[in-house]
């Protein structure tokens, strides 16, 4: 296989001039001859002499050349699954040549040529997101990873080392011995164990047999919160999730945990969120940024910043409530119009002390909270009464840092009565506080729809909370592991319901193999403790990994490895970006035996003869498992063209399936689609339309919202899905791995925090040279590279004997890592701070020395919300 | 200041940069050059001040193609000024390690990167994306920055947009040099609600329950030992392949 950096080093050895890397590579040069006369005198300024000037035309013309050959194709960034992140994916333009990715633009669809939009096109055409969609650091550097050596290009099955257990050997197989295996394997599963005894199954639904989990990894906190305080999923509302531009309305921009120039919105890293934020702040939009780290978005986007120790939002946030009840100052009219009253006032009863919560009967005064979340009264004070009185206030609370842990609903739910409390909910410059999530503007572009005659599921999973499941999502390992308990009757059933999260009376799951999607979450690196996922998986029959990275950690502990595209490489789909709609082609011809999703569901539906349930289009389809597979890319490609004749047709657009191809996008006009930025709730408040109860699970009824849930006040949690109890109204319960545990505290005194990489998305792409020039780890299995760090406040290293540069020990009872430490005055005093996503990379001594963040973590923390617990506790010591 | 008629640069707004690297991969990508030392776009970023009162500074540092390129002189006829757009080329049939370890001695920013710090190490820097520009497209870095933090075009061009600014906060002397570049330095912050930093680091140095010492002082907070932070300053002339990789390397994963 053609290698990226290996094409250049060969190109640069033998001295060949094919394009500006290699050429303008200085090569050492032999001994010169003695000159007998000297050199004529040459002006390398301009005028340059004659002679210069050809060279110097030489060279150029030796640079314009070096893309020359080179075809240029608009696509759409989706890390996984195709057609992710359809509203605002990032638009490149990808150039192939002789079947390589040999470089990636931004696509300039709009506003070509021009750097600076802001300050060249209409403030109008900003606000109806007629600017370019660039893409981030890691779509540039695809090719990195798409040629990435490590890169699983064939089918392989274990030949020696043990399920669950990193360093076994691998060797090729067939695509049909793989499938064929596999198939065999869910077939025998599924008679001896049962119908949810296949974890992943990618064919569930058709097979009848499944068994997944419920809560999102990101945001189960905040759907929580929206149930029992709005009536409603996550992302619902009458105008759904509400944009961006929304921003520009607001009188005050609060980024409460919220490093939006980082994090924001889809694909974690949509640049379009920060840039719009910063033209807010330009336009003289006073904004705060509460978070315990100054982070980018401290720096670009805010006046002030205030920090605040970790996990104390919920006190910092009670006494904003209490200075609002104390002062007066809440927004009366809106309260007595949308907030439920006999809720509305058991929460003041709590938050002024009337009432008790865990930790007894407390006035919330901002003097209460100050020693727990280490911001001054005064401050405190002084900032409900701008909030209170900047109207409207566009407020939003990060999950990473604040929702992102057990009893993550406390402060989900906080912030949206303090959201309410000031009225702002609904109205244009507002954001209800669902989790950070605000998105581009959204058009109402129609959509040409890829028809694979997929018959409808005939089997599915029970109604959890917030989708069908068996088991809270990160529960995985313990819906394997205390199965065995309840089998060998050590544990009562109920029991293992209330552990896992499911309801006492469903069915329960009985895991025997499973299937990991090892793209941007292999849940062997992204799930608390990843010792424990490792430990029930190797407990199971069987397990697939479909590696699309690179041999991650998920990749290396499977019997089989499927090596799954990338998106350059996966089948057509349709995107949408803001008022068009663009096509993502089949770029490349996937690498090895690379195949897509698709094709490995219909290929194994076919191997368990329901390939006509799962896409009577494509199962006539012969398994081909080498590249390129002519048969189905024609096949696909045709219910593409299909597609879009067809919604062509139904909707007078002219431009034929041929030209859509060649240019890559169809953009409707935008003015009748130009609409004011949309908030969520807005036909409630601006409406008068009842908060609606469209959940199964939280029993809002008042058609208002909720401070307080008389369901959650008086069920016996323990028949739920829940498991365990969750506070009737927001409060402050503190949770276990936090100075609350005295005992651990004295021993692990550093709190671990975990946000988002800005290089990765999630674990996706972790061992891709080019980004790793930047973000560290440009290789995998040697010792540390530039970029392993652990981040650290001055303070906290001196106390412990380090300097920036040291290479350190990260520890707790969980596990540990070796990295090195970087030294920034940017933490609050107190953390130590790890991003997400790293891959545990094992040195030949059993130690991490990349930094998975999982290693640190704990999966036996009993967790009703279903909130993922995002941090831990942890010591450091100089190594 | 004397400009060149045909002089283009690059414009960076520091208040807008949030250190993403995206300027650093595309040219990277674009120009083919394999992952390592070898950074035409360097992107530094450090720190100054303690906490609370903490400041992030970003650098967009490809090379200025300077109006005066003292590099040119130093190179012994390995370097030329080219007229069309003001950008400064290495002729590679003509560079050996000891002209261009020169022409790095010379620049005052470091713009000419090396493979490695062996003696015989292959160099190269940055080229103004001249292909581009001969398409009429904008340099690759500028079009793929997603905070919209730079920009590109005739120096005098700039100059009336931007302003005439071409030193930032820890940047060397640019009057001799006289860089084709225009900055916007980072802003000045309004203070939107009274914070007392004396009372908070109180407050931040025990637990919250005033179980445990988190730190002895707030002095212990504001006066950090020297070496203690190794980005607390810009360092644009590393002296090491190792010390470059290290400096340009995020410090957000």
């Amino acid at each position: 296989m053609l290698k990226w950096t290996g094409a250049l080093a060969g190109a640069a050895v033998a001295g060949a001039v094919v394009g500006v890397g290699a050429d303008m590579l200085l090569r050492p040069t032999p001994p010169q001859e003695v000159c007998p006369t000297p050199p004529p005198t040459i002006s390398y300024k301009p005028p340059l002499s004659p002679q210069v000037q050809d060279r110097v035309n030489t060279l150029v013309n030796g640079l314009v050349a070096s893309h020359d050959g080179e075809s240029v194709t608009y696509s759409v960034v989706s890390e996984w699954p195709p057609g992710g992140y359809l509203i605002t994916g990032r638009v490149v333009k990808v150039h192939v040549k002789n079947g390589i990715v040999t470089a990636v633009e931004p696509g300039d669809y709009v506003n070509s040529g021009i750097a600076v939009e802001d300050k060249t096109i209409p403030w109008k055409a900003v606000l109806d997101d007629q600017i370019q969609h660039r893409p981030v650091a890691r779509d540039l550097a695809i090719s990195g990873h798409l040629y990435n050596p490590r890169r699983m290009l064939y089918p392989m099955k274990r030949v020696s080392g043990s399920r669950g257990k990193m360093g076994g050997r691998f060797v090729r197989i067939s695509w049909d011995e793989a499938l064929t295996t596999i198939a065999n394997k869910m077939i025998d599963t599924q008679n001896k164990y049962g119908n949810y005894s296949i974890y992943n199954n990618p064919v569930g639904s058709w097979q009848g047999c499944d068994a997944n989990g419920w809560a999102s990894d990101s945001s189960a906190a905040h759907q929580t919160s929206m149930k029992f305080t709005f009536g409603v999923g996550y992302g619902g509302g009458s105008a759904g999730t509400a944009e961006v531009t929304a921003v520009y309305d607001a009188k005050l921009i609060v980024l409460w945990g919220w490093n939006a120039s980082v994090t924001a919105g889809d694909g974690v890293y949509n640049a379009q969120t920060g840039y719009h934020l910063r033209l807010a702040r330009e336009r003289g939009i006073p904004i705060i940024a509460i978070d315990p780290i100054f982070n980018e978005s401290a720096q670009l986007l805010a006046d002030q910043w205030i920090p605040i120790r970790v996990s104390t939002d919920v006190p910092m946030g009670l006494a904003v409530a209490n200075v609002l009840f104390k002062e007066d100052l809440y927004d009366h009219d809106f309260v007595s119009k949308w907030v439920e009253p006999n809720g509305f006032q058991k929460f003041k009863d709590y938050v002024l002390g009337n009432t008790p919560g865990p930790d007894g009967a407390i006035d919330r005064t901002p003097e209460w909270a100050a020693p727990i979340c280490g911001v001054p009264a005064d401050t405190i004070r002084a900032f409900a009464r701008l909030y209170a009185s900047s109207k409207p206030t566009y407020l939003v609370l990060g999950e990473a840092p604040c929702s992102k842990q057990p009893k993550g609903e406390n402060a989900a739910r906080l912030f949206e009565y303090l959201n309410a409390m000031t009225g702002n909910i609904g109205k244009p410059g507002t954001h209800s506080s669902d989790g950070g999530w605000p998105i581009s503007p959204v058009f109402a572009v129609k959509m040409p729809f890829i028809d694979l005659g997929t018959s409808p599921p005939t089997f599915s999973l029970p109604k959890a909370p917030h989708n069908a499941a068996l088991f809270m999502n990160w529960k995985f390992p313990d819906a394997v592991m205390l199965r065995y308990k309840v089998d060998n009757g050590q544990m009562a059933v109920k029991d293992y319901c209330n552990s896992i999260g499911l309801m006492p009376g469903q069915p329960l799951p009985n895991i025997r193999m499973g299937f990991d999607n090892v793209a941007y979450v292999t849940i062997c690196n992204q799930r608390p403790q990843t010792n424990y996922t490792y430990q029930a998986i190797s407990t199971l029959d069987f397990w697939v990994s479909l590696d699309s990275n690179s041999m991650d950690p998920g990749g290396r502990v499977g019997d089989i490895i499927l090596p799954m595209a990338v998106w350059p490489e996966n089948e057509p789909t349709f995107v949408q970006v803001a008022n068009g709609f663009f096509y993502m082609p089949r770029i490349i011809t996937p690498s090895g035996e690379a195949k897509s999703l698709t094709w490995l569901k219909v290929q194994l539906a076919n191997k368990l003869g329901i390939g006509d349930k799962f896409s009577s289009k494509l199962s006539g389809i012969a398994l081909t498992g080498t590249n390129p597979d002519s048969a189905w890319d024609t096949a696909y490609e045709n219910l593409a063209k299909d597609a879009y004749n067809k919604w062509a047709s139904a909707n007078s657009v002219s431009m034929s399936w041929d030209d859509f191809r060649k240019v890559g996008y169809y953009m409707f006009p935008i003015d009748p689609l130009s609409h004011p930025a949309s908030v969520q709730f807005a036909a409630q408040i601006q409406q008068n339309e009842p908060f609606p109860d469209t959940t199964n699970s939280a029993n809002h009824v008042s058609g208002k919202i909720e401070f307080y849930s008389d369901w959650l006040a008086t069920t016996d949690m323990s028949q739920t899905w829940w498991g365990g109890t969750i506070a009737p109204t927001a409060m402050w319960e503190p949770v276990w791995s936090n100075y609350w545990t005295p005992a651990e505290f004295q021993k692990y005194p550093l709190l671990l925090t975990t946000a988002h990489p800005m290089h990765r998305m999630h674990n996706w792409t972790d061992a891709n040279a080019l980004t790793g020039d930047v973000a560290g780890a440009g290789k995998i299995n040697g010792e540390d590279l530039v970029g392993s760090f652990l981040y650290l406040s001055p303070v906290d290293a001196v106390m412990r004997g380090i300097k920036d540069g040291d290479r350190v020990r990260v520890y707790n009872s969980s596990g540990q890592a070796i990295l090195t430490a970087l030294v920034k005055p940017t933490l609050t005093p107190g953390i130590a701070h790890l991003p997400e996503g790293r891959w545990n990379n094992l040195n030949a001594a059993g130690v991490d020395v990349r930094g998975c963040a999982n290693n640190l973590t704990y999966a036996d923390r009993k967790n009703p919300s279903s909130s993922f617990p995002h941090m831990s506790i942890c010591e450091v010591e100089k190594y | 200041m004397s400009t060149n008629a045909n002089q283009y640069g690059f414009y960076f707004n520091q208040a807008r940069c949030n250190a993403c690297h995206t300027c650093e991969v595309a040219c990277k990508t674009w120009n083919k050059i394999p992952a390592g030392p070898q950074k035409w776009l360097r992107l530094f970023k450090w720190y100054t001040g303690t906490f609370v009162d903490v400041q992030m500074h970003t650098l967009f540092a490809p090379c200025y193609h300077c109006m005066n390129p003292v590099c040119v002189d130093a190179a012994e006829g390995a370097m030329y000024k080219e007229p069309k757009y003001g950008a400064v080329l290495i002729d590679p049939d003509k560079a050996t390690n000891s002209s261009l370890k020169a022409a790095w001695e010379a620049c005052p920013y470091g713009a000419i990167v090396f493979e490695s710090d062996a003696p015989t190490a292959a160099a190269s820097k940055c080229t103004m994306c001249i292909d581009r520009l001969e398409k009429g497209l904008l340099p690759i870095c500028v079009a793929a920055c997603p905070q919209r933090a730079l920009d590109f075009g005739k120096i005098e061009d700039l100059r009336s947009k931007y302003g005439t600014n071409t030193q930032l906060e820890g940047m060397p002397d640019p009057t001799k040099t006289a860089p084709a570049v225009v900055f916007t330095p980072i802003g000045s912050r309004k203070q939107l609600v009274p914070y007392d930093t004396q009372s908070a680091l109180q407050l931040l140095s025990t637990s919250p329950n005033g179980t445990t010492k988190i730190f002895n002082s707030p002095s212990d907070v504001t006066s950090v030992p020297d070496g203690t932070v190794r980005r607390n300053k810009l360092m644009m002339k590393p002296t090491s392949v190792e010390e470059l990789m290290y400096l340009t390397v995020s410090d957000n994963d």
